[in-house]
């Protein structure tokens, strides 16, 4: 039975971003905050989204939480609507990104 | 050195010097030295003597400094469980004990205050000629300032990471002074952190020329086979010349040595042993060896060390998960903070050995010291024991969580302060595996994945024999490709969430919902559970039990712990009130965050009486949920759990229906009450282990019987308890204990005539202690911010107390006599020895 290793990468490189259609489950609240049109479309139907996270609390973790996981939190919205802001979302013209 | 001086010596220092005596011949026993001050020697205790001021000032590093109205304490210490001035006269009183209402850190820090505090200590040396003299603090929190006389040695941002000094330079041949500054300031951590020198302090005489750098010495095991484990041995010699010997040996857990190599002297050394039938660590068979390292010049040595060590390989794959010498084993794994209750975060060996022995007698066989390094005591004793660690560097990285949290160092300090942790730790067998973050914000940024990418290669290049994990909670980024240079061997090109993209092993914190389809989408990944809601521990359990490549989880949290606190438990509110998300917020009087398995003093909360029956340590448990006041209804916190007793016991509550909450591995249940059946009920797969009842409570005997396919398999009783008539003292031992940094802890019960401890019980106790003990903590396991932890009275929670008792550094017996109103008082007498 040999030990496993985990060597030292060479360098950093930056990985390079899959192209992704724009939804709430691959989206941070970060990300959609940085766009207007996706983010007045989110609060169109989440108004309270608003309030929250404008909290001083949440703000350092608008990068690590989507809509949908912050509900594991607060637990306000259905399936439904999470599908009505997609459908929404996948209107809008695509963001081309090279990195995260 | 006769048997009572070895009793009164520090245990690590007892441990070194019998594990060398056979070579003492050129250098001194560490920790011998008289009144003229330490000599030659490594890891000689610099903990007692120091004098120390709670608060600010200007001058006191000046070596002149009259800071003899300080107050004299032996380290490890923590101000910030110390009791605070009375505070200004309102009803109710905004200071409790140690506690303040108005303190700025709230619910996260336990309304404890830190601030600004002050250390001093007068030593003399009799190093010879030629010696380089080293200061090594194992943790001060935090943002520490070292003078010695009256020279600035340093400054040290890091609440958990151990640092050392070169005294040699400023040091006088007669009175030397170290004053230390210690500043917790400002809003800088979501937890109790404690404040000042809250671990060892050592010093360390060394050669000046020629010797082994400090955590110079990694041993490895490389293979396993028929013929024995090959180690591979490297070590770091400083200032190395010429003509100079290393020699390593090893000797094996009953201190034989069975091996030994010799190699002339290199900055750089490699050696390679093999140890034929190995006895492997593993959490079943914690076997330890010790590897000895010695410089040698000729017969002479100049310099020695000893490093505990395991043979074991641990592998990780996504079929069968971890591996341990080959063995699947999954992480039965808890989640804790380094404080240690009443005693605040003072780093008392004995307690951590105790904390360890806790999580074991539980079931855990892993932990995860959540968010920072732990102290060398604590991972020595989950070496000896058999605890898994997933060691941690960082709660933030240069993102803030709190406007003076590490965030504001960490670009200047990552790199410095994630190689103290690994080197200084490397050869602890029960480390499994260094986690780089714990919901790091900003990790999904590009920034963010060129530090995840950073830290991970660091630890890779400082320790390539463990996988860098990180504790990823909620979302995970989007998917992004690694290049081949900058990928894991074998990812290039492999998609993956920027989160993880560069990690071995991916911790998911409260993601349950996301295994099977993450395992599906990124067959590739290794991952586990690094936080879980304690609630979800069935299902967790249930879905780990039947997928091998789920690594397995850690609970938040596994013990109780102060700070975040409230956000376990529950509370009552009206009914109409419940759904309201605020009805859960926690306030004062909250102090613990009651998210634990374990208590505050050690003791099993319900949530863990479920987790033994999902471990298999117990077919049946039974727990009564508390009746809420009228009109009112239970609404359990997020971490929470809910209020529900091991008792029958709730006088006022006759008539009432109450929900009986049985947990078992039968597949049916029958309740008895007072020898007459209530009902029976199946358990199906779906309930998971645990099926409720409803009972009108009468005062009498409550009975459980489990049956798996017909056969009765256990029962539990739980008999009406009387009324409190005396305390019960139980000594966790009754001899030993004298050394300064030894603690002995007693548990206080109040019980009723025939013996059985009366739940749910709050009452003053008062102590009275004679002999040579230091009286270092009483106190309970209540949530609440009841009252001191370090005066002679204290409030009973559920029954119980714990008294923590420090040895004086003299021998004799000690008298503990505790009472209370109405109740028989009970006496204790240790032997401290």
């Amino acid at each position: 039975m040999d030990a496993p290793t985990y060597p030292p990468a060479v360098a950093f490189e930056p990985p390079v971003a899959v192209p992704q259609v724009l939804r709430l489950e691959n989206t941070s609240l970060a990300e959609l905050m940085k766009r207007p049109a996706a983010w007045d479309i989110v609060l169109r139907h989440l108004p309270s989204l608003r309030m929250m996270t404008s909290s001083p609390m949440l703000k350092p973790h608008l990068g690590n939480f989507t809509v949908q996981t912050l509900q594991t939190f607060t637990k306000s919205a259905s399936p439904e609507v999470f599908a009505a802001i997609d459908e929404e979302l996948s209107r809008l013209p695509p963001v081309q990104e090279s990195t995260p | 050195m006769t048997r009572d001086s070895i009793g009164l010596m520090d245990r690590r220092q007892a441990l070194l010097t019998t594990a060398g005596a056979a070579a003492l011949l050129m250098i001194p026993v560490p920790g011998a030295a008289g009144e003229r001050g330490p000599g030659p020697g490594r890891l000689q205790a610099f903990d007692a003597g120091w004098r120390f001021r709670r608060g600010n000032g200007e001058g006191f590093e000046a070596p002149g400094f009259d800071d003899g109205g300080w107050r004299s304490v032996d380290v490890p210490h923590d101000w910030s469980i110390e009791d605070l001035p009375p505070g200004p006269a309102e009803n109710p009183s905004p200071v409790v004990g140690p506690f303040d209402r108005k303190a700025g850190g709230g619910t996260a820090t336990a309304f404890t205050v830190g601030g600004e505090g002050w250390y001093r200590k007068r030593f003399r040396l009799q190093s010879p000629a030629g010696a380089r003299v080293e200061i090594l603090f194992e943790g001060i929190y935090m943002n520490s300032d070292v003078w010695l006389n009256g020279q600035l040695l340093g400054h040290h941002p890091s609440g958990y990471t151990p640092f050392a000094y070169d005294l040699t330079p400023h040091l006088s041949p007669g009175d030397n002074v170290l004053a230390v500054r210690v500043r917790n300031l400002g809003a800088n951590s979501r937890w109790y952190s404690g404040s000042g020198i809250y671990r060892h302090v050592w010093l360390d005489v060394l050669p000046e020329q020629a010797r082994i750098e400090r955590w110079g010495v990694g041993i490895v095991t490389q293979r396993i086979a028929d013929a024995g484990a090959d180690l591979r041995i490297r070590t770091s010699l400083a200032d190395v010349g010429a003509g100079l010997t290393l020699v390593s040996r090893v000797r094996d857990p009953r201190g034989r040595v069975v091996k030994e190599a010799s190699t002339p002297a290199t900055p750089e050394a490699e050696q390679s042993v093999t140890i034929a039938a190995p006895q492997l660590w593993s959490p079943e068979q914690p076997a330890l060896y010790a590897l000895e390292t010695e410089l040698r010049r000729g017969n002479a040595v100049l310099d020695r060390t000893s490093n505990a060590f395991g043979i074991r390989i641990v592998a990780f794959d996504t079929a069968r998960g971890m591996t341990i010498n080959g063995v699947p084993t999954k992480l039965r794994g808890g989640c804790i903070h380094h404080d240690h209750g009443l005693l605040g975060a003072a780093a008392f060996d004995g307690a951590e050995e105790r904390k360890v022995r806790l999580l074991k007698a539980r079931g855990f066989n892993a932990v995860r010291p959540s968010h920072n390094p732990f102290s060398p005591a604590f991972l020595r004793a989950c070496d000896r024991q058999g605890l898994l660690v997933m060691a941690e560097t960082f709660d933030v990285w240069n993102e803030p969580k709190l406007p003076q949290d590490y965030s504001v160092y960490f670009d200047d300090q990552w790199r410095s302060d994630l190689t103290a942790m690994v080197l200084s730790a490397r050869n602890h067998p029960s480390i499994i595996m260094w986690s780089i973050g714990n919901e790091i914000p900003g990790r999904n940024s590009a920034a963010g994945v060129e530090t995840q990418w950073r830290l991970a290669n660091e630890v890779h290049r400082l320790d390539p024999t463990r996988p860098v994990t990180a504790a990823i909670n909620a979302f995970a980024g989007r998917d992004v490709t690694p290049s081949e240079r900058s990928a894991r061997p074998g990812f290039a090109g492999v998609p993956d969430r920027t989160s993880v993209v560069f990690l071995d092993v991916v911790g998911y914190n409260y993601k349950l919902v996301d295994y099977e389809a993450d395992h599906q989408r990124y067959p590739q990944r290794i991952f586990f559970g690094s936080e879980s809601f304690p609630k979800d521990a069935a299902a967790i359990w249930d879905l780990t039990a039947r997928t091998p490549w789920l690594l397995g989880d850690f609970v938040w949290t596994a013990m109780d712990y102060l700070g975040e606190a409230g956000i376990g438990g529950s509370v009552e509110v009206p009914e109409a009130s419940a759904a309201n998300p605020l009805a859960t917020m926690s306030a004062w009087p909250w102090v613990n965050a009651y998210c634990g398995d374990i208590d505050l003093t050690g003791h099993p909360k319900p949530q863990s009486l479920a987790r033994d029956v999902i471990w298999g340590l117990s077919p049946l448990e039974i727990a009564v949920q508390k009746p809420p006041a009228n009109g009112k209804v239970e609404v359990v916190r997020t971490w929470g759990w809910s209020d529900e007793q091991p008792s029958w016991t709730w006088p006022g509550a006759e008539g009432r229906i109450l929900a009986v909450r049985v947990y078992t591995s039968g597949d049916q249940v029958e309740l008895r009450l007072n020898d007459r059946i209530l009902e029976r009920k199946p358990v199906g797969a779906a309930d998971l282990g645990r099926v409720e009842f409803k009972a009108a409570y009468a005062p009498g005997l409550l009975e459980a019987v489990a049956y798996r396919n017909g056969v009765e398999l256990a029962r539990r009783q739980l008999a009406t308890v009387g009324s409190p008539a005396a305390i019960r003292l139980a000594p966790e031992r009754e001899a030993g204990g004298a050394g300064r940094a030894e603690v002995t802890y007693i548990a206080v019960e109040v019980i009723d005539a025939a013996g059985r401890r009366v739940p749910g019980l709050a009452q003053i106790l008062e102590l009275t202690l004679t002999g040579p003990a230091e009286l270092l903590a009483f106190g309970s396991a209540s949530p609440f911010a009841v009252g001191s932890v370090q005066a002679a009275s204290a409030q009973t929670w559920d029954g119980r107390a714990l008294l923590i008792l420090r040895g004086t550094g003299r021998a004799g017996p000690v008298r503990v006599e505790v009472r209370g109103q109405g109740l028989t008082r009970a006496v204790a007498t240790l032997r401290m020895t």
